[in-house]
Protein backbone atom coordinates (compact mmCIF):
# COMPACT_ATOMS: atom_id res chain seq x y z
CA UNK A 1 0.00 0.00 0.00
CA UNK A 2 2.85 2.37 0.36
CA UNK A 3 3.52 5.51 2.61
CA UNK A 4 0.41 6.85 4.45
CA UNK A 5 -0.21 10.40 5.73
CA UNK A 6 -2.23 8.99 8.57
CA UNK A 7 -4.18 6.02 9.66
CA UNK A 8 -7.01 5.75 11.31
CA UNK A 9 -8.47 2.12 13.09
CA UNK A 10 -12.00 2.73 12.42
CA UNK A 11 -12.90 4.87 8.60
CA UNK A 12 -15.82 6.82 10.83
CA UNK A 13 -15.36 7.72 14.67
CA UNK A 14 -17.67 5.29 16.49
CA UNK A 15 -20.86 6.10 18.60
CA UNK A 16 -19.90 4.35 21.57
CA UNK A 17 -18.14 5.90 24.06
CA UNK A 18 -16.99 4.09 27.65
CA UNK A 19 -15.10 4.92 30.60
CA UNK A 20 -12.00 3.95 31.49
CA UNK A 21 -10.60 2.99 34.74
CA UNK A 22 -7.78 5.13 36.08
CA UNK A 23 -4.19 2.89 36.52
CA UNK A 24 -5.80 0.40 34.44
CA UNK A 25 -3.31 -1.14 31.55
CA UNK A 26 -5.28 -2.59 28.51
CA UNK A 27 -4.30 -3.68 24.89
CA UNK A 28 -6.08 -3.62 21.60
CA UNK A 29 -4.72 -4.72 18.21
CA UNK A 30 -4.23 -2.72 14.91
CA UNK A 31 -3.94 -4.53 11.34
CA UNK A 32 -2.07 -1.52 9.50
CA UNK A 33 -2.41 -2.06 6.03
CA UNK A 34 0.14 0.70 4.96
CA UNK A 35 3.43 2.23 6.72
CA UNK A 36 3.06 5.46 8.74
CA UNK A 37 5.40 7.07 9.42
CA UNK A 38 4.63 7.26 13.68
CA UNK A 39 4.92 11.36 14.26
CA UNK A 40 1.98 11.58 16.53
CA UNK A 41 -1.41 9.96 18.00
CA UNK A 42 -4.92 11.47 18.21
CA UNK A 43 -7.41 10.40 20.28
CA UNK A 44 -11.19 11.52 20.82
CA UNK A 45 -11.33 11.63 24.70
CA UNK A 46 -14.73 12.74 26.74
CA UNK A 47 -13.18 14.35 30.41
CA UNK A 48 -14.84 15.96 33.37
CA UNK A 49 -15.56 16.35 36.42
CA UNK A 50 -18.11 14.52 37.98
CA UNK A 51 -18.71 16.81 41.07
CA UNK A 52 -18.16 19.74 42.27
CA UNK A 53 -15.23 21.93 41.19
CA UNK A 54 -11.34 21.36 39.70
CA UNK A 55 -9.22 21.20 36.48
CA UNK A 56 -9.42 18.50 34.22
CA UNK A 57 -6.21 16.84 33.86
CA UNK A 58 -4.74 13.50 32.92
CA UNK A 59 -2.29 11.31 31.02
CA UNK A 60 -2.70 8.98 28.89
CA UNK A 61 0.12 6.61 28.13
CA UNK A 62 0.16 4.70 25.31
CA UNK A 63 2.57 2.28 23.87
CA UNK A 64 3.32 0.41 20.65
CA UNK A 65 3.63 -3.41 20.92
CA UNK A 66 4.62 -6.37 18.72
CA UNK A 67 3.30 -10.22 19.58
CA UNK A 68 5.79 -12.80 19.60
CA UNK A 69 3.87 -16.12 20.87
CA UNK A 70 2.24 -15.05 23.69
CA UNK A 71 4.41 -12.16 24.79
CA UNK A 72 3.97 -8.62 24.00
CA UNK A 73 7.22 -6.26 23.25
CA UNK A 74 7.11 -2.39 23.93
CA UNK A 75 8.16 -1.01 20.42
CA UNK A 76 7.36 2.94 20.87
CA UNK A 77 5.58 4.73 22.95
CA UNK A 78 4.02 8.12 23.25
CA UNK A 79 2.07 10.63 25.95
CA UNK A 80 -1.12 12.57 25.22
CA UNK A 81 -1.54 14.91 28.34
CA UNK A 82 -4.81 16.98 28.64
CA UNK A 83 -4.65 19.84 31.07
CA UNK A 84 -5.67 22.47 28.61
CA UNK A 85 -7.62 25.22 31.60
CA UNK A 86 -10.89 24.10 31.72
CA UNK A 87 -11.93 25.13 35.29
CA UNK A 88 -15.36 24.87 37.34
CA UNK A 89 -18.10 23.38 38.18
CA UNK A 90 -19.28 19.60 37.00
CA UNK A 91 -17.58 20.59 33.57
CA UNK A 92 -16.47 18.18 30.65
CA UNK A 93 -14.70 18.33 27.89
CA UNK A 94 -15.03 16.28 24.58
CA UNK A 95 -12.78 16.73 21.33
CA UNK A 96 -9.54 15.18 20.38
CA UNK A 97 -6.39 15.50 22.16
CA UNK A 98 -2.91 14.82 20.66
CA UNK A 99 0.60 13.59 21.35
CA UNK A 100 3.52 13.85 19.71
CA UNK A 101 7.27 13.03 20.87
CA UNK A 102 7.54 9.23 20.29
CA UNK A 103 10.16 7.43 22.35
CA UNK A 104 11.82 6.19 19.40
CA UNK A 105 11.90 7.31 15.69
CA UNK A 106 9.72 4.47 13.78
CA UNK A 107 8.14 4.13 10.13
CA UNK A 108 5.57 1.53 11.65
CA UNK A 109 5.58 -1.09 9.44
CA UNK A 110 2.19 -2.90 7.96
CA UNK A 111 0.54 -5.42 9.88
CA UNK A 112 -0.48 -6.59 13.18
CA UNK A 113 0.48 -4.42 15.49
CA UNK A 114 -1.09 -4.02 19.31
CA UNK A 115 -1.79 -1.07 21.31
CA UNK A 116 -1.52 -0.84 25.03
CA UNK A 117 -2.69 1.96 27.28
CA UNK A 118 -3.14 3.25 30.74
CA UNK A 119 -4.92 6.76 31.88
CA UNK A 120 -3.56 8.32 34.83
CA UNK A 121 -5.61 11.12 36.67
CA UNK A 122 -6.41 12.19 40.32
CA UNK A 123 -9.30 13.43 41.96
CA UNK A 124 -12.38 12.83 40.48
CA UNK A 125 -11.97 13.39 36.76
CA UNK A 126 -13.53 10.56 34.25
CA UNK A 127 -12.05 9.96 31.55
CA UNK A 128 -14.36 8.03 28.36
CA UNK A 129 -13.02 7.14 25.10
CA UNK A 130 -14.59 6.59 22.23
CA UNK A 131 -14.75 3.56 20.44
CA UNK A 132 -15.94 0.00 19.24
CA UNK A 133 -16.67 -3.15 21.24
CA UNK A 134 -19.72 -2.73 24.05
CA UNK A 135 -20.72 -6.11 23.42
CA UNK A 136 -20.22 -8.07 26.44
CA UNK A 137 -19.98 -11.84 26.10
CA UNK A 138 -19.92 -14.14 28.68
CA UNK A 139 -16.91 -16.40 27.53
CA UNK A 140 -13.54 -15.39 26.35
CA UNK A 141 -12.46 -15.54 22.59
CA UNK A 142 -11.97 -18.78 21.52
CA UNK A 143 -9.25 -17.77 18.89
CA UNK A 144 -5.70 -15.99 18.40
CA UNK A 145 -5.40 -12.92 21.30
CA UNK A 146 -6.94 -10.28 19.98
CA UNK A 147 -7.04 -8.08 23.10
CA UNK A 148 -7.33 -7.76 27.03
CA UNK A 149 -7.15 -5.58 30.49
CA UNK A 150 -4.54 -6.39 32.90
CA UNK A 151 -6.08 -6.81 35.89
CA UNK A 152 -3.79 -5.15 38.49
CA UNK A 153 -3.10 -1.18 39.26
CA UNK A 154 -0.75 0.18 37.17
CA UNK A 155 0.75 3.79 35.98
CA UNK A 156 3.48 2.82 33.33
CA UNK A 157 3.68 0.80 30.07
CA UNK A 158 5.71 -2.33 30.63
CA UNK A 159 8.66 -3.43 28.67
CA UNK A 160 6.96 -7.08 27.55
CA UNK A 161 3.47 -8.36 29.17
CA UNK A 162 2.08 -11.91 28.84
CA UNK A 163 -1.00 -12.37 27.16
CA UNK A 164 -1.85 -15.12 29.32
CA UNK A 165 -1.98 -12.59 32.38
CA UNK A 166 -4.50 -10.40 30.84
CA UNK A 167 -8.25 -10.45 31.21
CA UNK A 168 -9.98 -11.04 28.34
CA UNK A 169 -13.47 -11.24 29.03
CA UNK A 170 -16.17 -8.61 28.90
CA UNK A 171 -16.80 -5.68 27.43
CA UNK A 172 -14.01 -3.87 29.31
CA UNK A 173 -11.78 -6.13 27.96
CA UNK A 174 -12.27 -6.16 24.68
CA UNK A 175 -12.61 -2.49 24.01
CA UNK A 176 -11.15 -1.26 21.44
CA UNK A 177 -10.83 2.82 21.13
CA UNK A 178 -10.66 5.25 18.20
CA UNK A 179 -6.85 6.22 17.11
CA UNK A 180 -5.32 8.55 14.21
CA UNK A 181 -1.67 7.96 13.82
CA UNK A 182 0.07 11.02 12.08
CA UNK A 183 2.92 11.19 9.81
CA UNK B 1 -4.48 -7.79 -6.21
CA UNK B 2 -7.51 -4.67 -6.81
CA UNK B 3 -10.21 -4.47 -5.26
CA UNK B 4 -13.62 -4.61 -6.60
CA UNK B 5 -15.53 -3.02 -3.95
CA UNK B 6 -14.69 -0.04 -1.21
CA UNK B 7 -16.74 0.85 1.66
CA UNK B 8 -17.13 3.86 3.71
CA UNK B 9 -18.37 2.42 6.13
CA UNK B 10 -19.31 -1.81 6.75
CA UNK B 11 -23.37 -2.46 5.60
CA UNK B 12 -24.01 -4.93 8.15
CA UNK B 13 -23.67 -3.11 11.74
CA UNK B 14 -21.77 0.14 10.17
CA UNK B 15 -24.21 2.47 8.80
CA UNK B 16 -27.78 3.82 9.76
CA UNK B 17 -30.23 6.16 8.41
CA UNK B 18 -29.11 10.09 9.61
CA UNK B 19 -31.10 12.98 8.59
CA UNK B 20 -28.70 16.04 7.11
CA UNK B 21 -29.24 18.91 9.34
CA UNK B 22 -28.90 21.27 6.78
CA UNK B 23 -32.27 22.90 5.97
CA UNK B 24 -31.37 22.67 2.32
CA UNK B 25 -28.64 20.44 1.49
CA UNK B 26 -25.77 22.53 0.43
CA UNK B 27 -23.53 21.20 3.12
CA UNK B 28 -20.58 19.70 1.85
CA UNK B 29 -18.88 17.38 3.60
CA UNK B 30 -15.18 15.68 3.91
CA UNK B 31 -13.90 12.61 5.03
CA UNK B 32 -10.75 11.14 4.48
CA UNK B 33 -10.34 7.00 3.65
CA UNK B 34 -7.43 4.54 3.13
CA UNK B 35 -7.92 2.76 0.09
CA UNK B 36 -6.01 -0.67 0.99
CA UNK B 37 -4.93 -1.42 -2.93
CA UNK B 38 -6.49 -0.14 -6.33
CA UNK B 39 -9.80 -0.01 -7.33
CA UNK B 40 -11.03 1.51 -10.53
CA UNK B 41 -13.70 4.49 -9.47
CA UNK B 42 -16.37 2.72 -11.85
CA UNK B 43 -19.44 2.97 -9.96
CA UNK B 44 -20.04 4.57 -6.74
CA UNK B 45 -23.56 4.02 -5.04
CA UNK B 46 -25.09 5.59 -1.61
CA UNK B 47 -28.75 4.48 0.54
CA UNK B 48 -31.07 7.06 0.42
CA UNK B 49 -34.55 7.79 2.39
CA UNK B 50 -37.72 9.95 2.11
CA UNK B 51 -37.70 12.30 -0.04
CA UNK B 52 -40.84 14.39 -2.30
CA UNK B 53 -41.79 13.02 -5.51
CA UNK B 54 -42.58 16.83 -6.71
CA UNK B 55 -38.56 17.75 -5.70
CA UNK B 56 -35.25 16.67 -7.18
CA UNK B 57 -32.33 16.49 -5.53
CA UNK B 58 -29.01 16.07 -6.62
CA UNK B 59 -26.48 14.19 -5.15
CA UNK B 60 -22.61 14.71 -5.62
CA UNK B 61 -19.59 12.50 -5.26
CA UNK B 62 -16.03 13.83 -5.75
CA UNK B 63 -12.79 12.33 -4.88
CA UNK B 64 -10.20 14.54 -3.88
CA UNK B 65 -6.11 14.22 -3.06
CA UNK B 66 -4.48 16.23 -1.22
CA UNK B 67 -1.10 18.60 -1.92
CA UNK B 68 0.09 20.53 1.38
CA UNK B 69 -3.25 22.03 2.90
CA UNK B 70 -4.53 21.60 -0.92
CA UNK B 71 -7.72 19.40 -1.85
CA UNK B 72 -7.71 18.91 -5.62
CA UNK B 73 -10.66 17.43 -7.10
CA UNK B 74 -9.57 14.18 -9.35
CA UNK B 75 -12.79 12.97 -10.19
CA UNK B 76 -16.69 12.63 -9.54
CA UNK B 77 -20.07 10.66 -9.83
CA UNK B 78 -23.41 12.50 -9.82
CA UNK B 79 -27.31 11.64 -10.26
CA UNK B 80 -30.55 13.09 -9.28
CA UNK B 81 -33.10 10.99 -6.82
CA UNK B 82 -36.93 11.64 -5.64
CA UNK B 83 -38.26 9.52 -3.25
CA UNK B 84 -38.48 6.19 -1.41
CA UNK B 85 -35.73 4.25 0.44
CA UNK B 86 -33.31 3.21 -2.06
CA UNK B 87 -29.80 2.15 -3.35
CA UNK B 88 -29.08 5.87 -5.81
CA UNK B 89 -25.92 4.68 -8.20
CA UNK B 90 -24.10 7.82 -9.23
CA UNK B 91 -22.52 8.10 -12.80
CA UNK B 92 -19.05 8.69 -12.39
CA UNK B 93 -17.58 11.35 -15.05
CA UNK B 94 -14.56 9.55 -15.75
CA UNK B 95 -13.40 6.12 -14.98
CA UNK B 96 -10.28 5.97 -13.37
CA UNK B 97 -7.66 3.91 -11.19
CA UNK B 98 -7.55 4.76 -7.55
CA UNK B 99 -4.06 4.27 -6.26
CA UNK B 100 -3.79 2.86 -2.90
CA UNK B 101 -3.35 5.31 0.02
CA UNK B 102 -5.20 8.18 1.76
CA UNK B 103 -8.18 9.89 -0.42
CA UNK B 104 -10.56 12.67 0.79
CA UNK B 105 -14.07 11.66 -0.20
CA UNK B 106 -16.40 15.09 -0.63
CA UNK B 107 -20.17 14.51 -0.99
CA UNK B 108 -23.28 17.19 -0.93
CA UNK B 109 -26.42 16.93 -1.85
CA UNK B 110 -29.10 20.05 -3.13
CA UNK B 111 -33.15 20.62 -3.55
CA UNK B 112 -34.48 23.58 -4.00
CA UNK B 113 -37.39 22.92 -1.81
CA UNK B 114 -38.87 19.63 0.12
CA UNK B 115 -37.66 18.27 2.75
CA UNK B 116 -33.91 17.54 4.00
CA UNK B 117 -33.26 13.08 3.32
CA UNK B 118 -31.68 10.66 5.16
CA UNK B 119 -28.60 9.14 3.98
CA UNK B 120 -26.93 5.44 5.62
CA UNK B 121 -24.14 6.72 7.78
CA UNK B 122 -22.46 6.66 11.27
CA UNK B 123 -25.18 7.76 13.60
CA UNK B 124 -25.42 9.57 17.06
CA UNK B 125 -21.98 11.83 15.90
CA UNK B 126 -20.03 13.27 18.69
CA UNK B 127 -20.34 17.14 19.04
CA UNK B 128 -16.47 18.23 20.03
CA UNK B 129 -15.99 21.32 21.96
CA UNK B 130 -12.37 21.80 20.39
CA UNK B 131 -9.49 19.99 19.77
CA UNK B 132 -6.00 20.16 18.17
CA UNK B 133 -6.05 17.30 15.42
CA UNK B 134 -3.59 15.49 12.91
CA UNK B 135 -3.73 18.15 10.21
CA UNK B 136 -3.86 15.46 7.35
CA UNK B 137 -6.96 14.09 9.12
CA UNK B 138 -9.88 16.02 7.26
CA UNK B 139 -12.97 15.01 7.90
CA UNK B 140 -16.15 17.97 8.28
CA UNK B 141 -18.04 20.31 6.38
CA UNK B 142 -17.06 23.08 4.09
CA UNK B 143 -17.53 26.36 5.83
CA UNK B 144 -19.77 27.44 2.46
CA UNK B 145 -22.86 26.42 1.46
CA UNK B 146 -22.29 24.97 -2.39
CA UNK B 147 -24.20 23.43 -4.98
CA UNK B 148 -21.75 22.11 -6.80
CA UNK B 149 -17.79 20.04 -5.92
CA UNK B 150 -15.33 23.11 -6.30
CA UNK B 151 -12.32 21.91 -8.09
CA UNK B 152 -9.95 22.75 -5.33
CA UNK B 153 -10.23 23.50 -2.11
CA UNK B 154 -7.99 24.84 1.31
CA UNK B 155 -8.54 22.29 4.32
CA UNK B 156 -8.47 25.63 6.55
CA UNK B 157 -12.09 25.96 4.72
CA UNK B 158 -13.52 22.92 6.51
CA UNK B 159 -14.95 23.55 9.93
CA UNK B 160 -13.36 20.16 11.20
CA UNK B 161 -14.38 17.18 13.35
CA UNK B 162 -12.70 17.74 16.45
CA UNK B 163 -13.23 21.62 16.43
CA UNK B 164 -16.05 23.65 17.67
CA UNK B 165 -16.06 25.06 14.46
CA UNK B 166 -17.35 21.99 12.77
CA UNK B 167 -20.03 20.62 14.94
CA UNK B 168 -21.85 17.79 15.28
CA UNK B 169 -22.16 17.18 11.42
CA UNK B 170 -18.30 17.34 11.11
CA UNK B 171 -18.51 14.23 12.25
CA UNK B 172 -21.07 12.51 9.95
CA UNK B 173 -19.30 10.05 7.15
CA UNK B 174 -22.24 8.80 4.76
CA UNK B 175 -22.32 5.17 4.09
CA UNK B 176 -20.06 5.22 -0.23
CA UNK B 177 -19.31 2.47 -1.63
CA UNK B 178 -17.28 2.37 -4.92
CA UNK B 179 -17.20 -0.35 -6.93
CA UNK B 180 -14.69 -1.44 -9.81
Amino acid sequence: MGQLNFAQNFNAIPPRVLEVSNNSLSFFPWNLYGSVSFVSLNIPIKSGISSGAGSVAHTLSIGLYSLTGSTLSLANSISLTDSSSRTGNNISYEGYVKGTGTSATQNITPGTWWWGFVNSVTGSITLSLTGGFTNNPGNAFPGAFIGGRMTDSTNALPSSFATSDLDITGSDAMFTPFIILGA
Amino acid sequence: MPLNIFETLPVVGGAELNQDENATGRALHFQCVEIYDSISWNNVAMVVSGGSSDVTYNILVGLYSLTGSTLTLVNQATNTWQSGYSWVSLVTSATSNITPGNWWLGWVYTRNSGRAISFWGNNSPPSFNDGEIEPDYIRGVFTANTAALPGSINRNEIGGEGRSSGGSQSSFQPYILISA
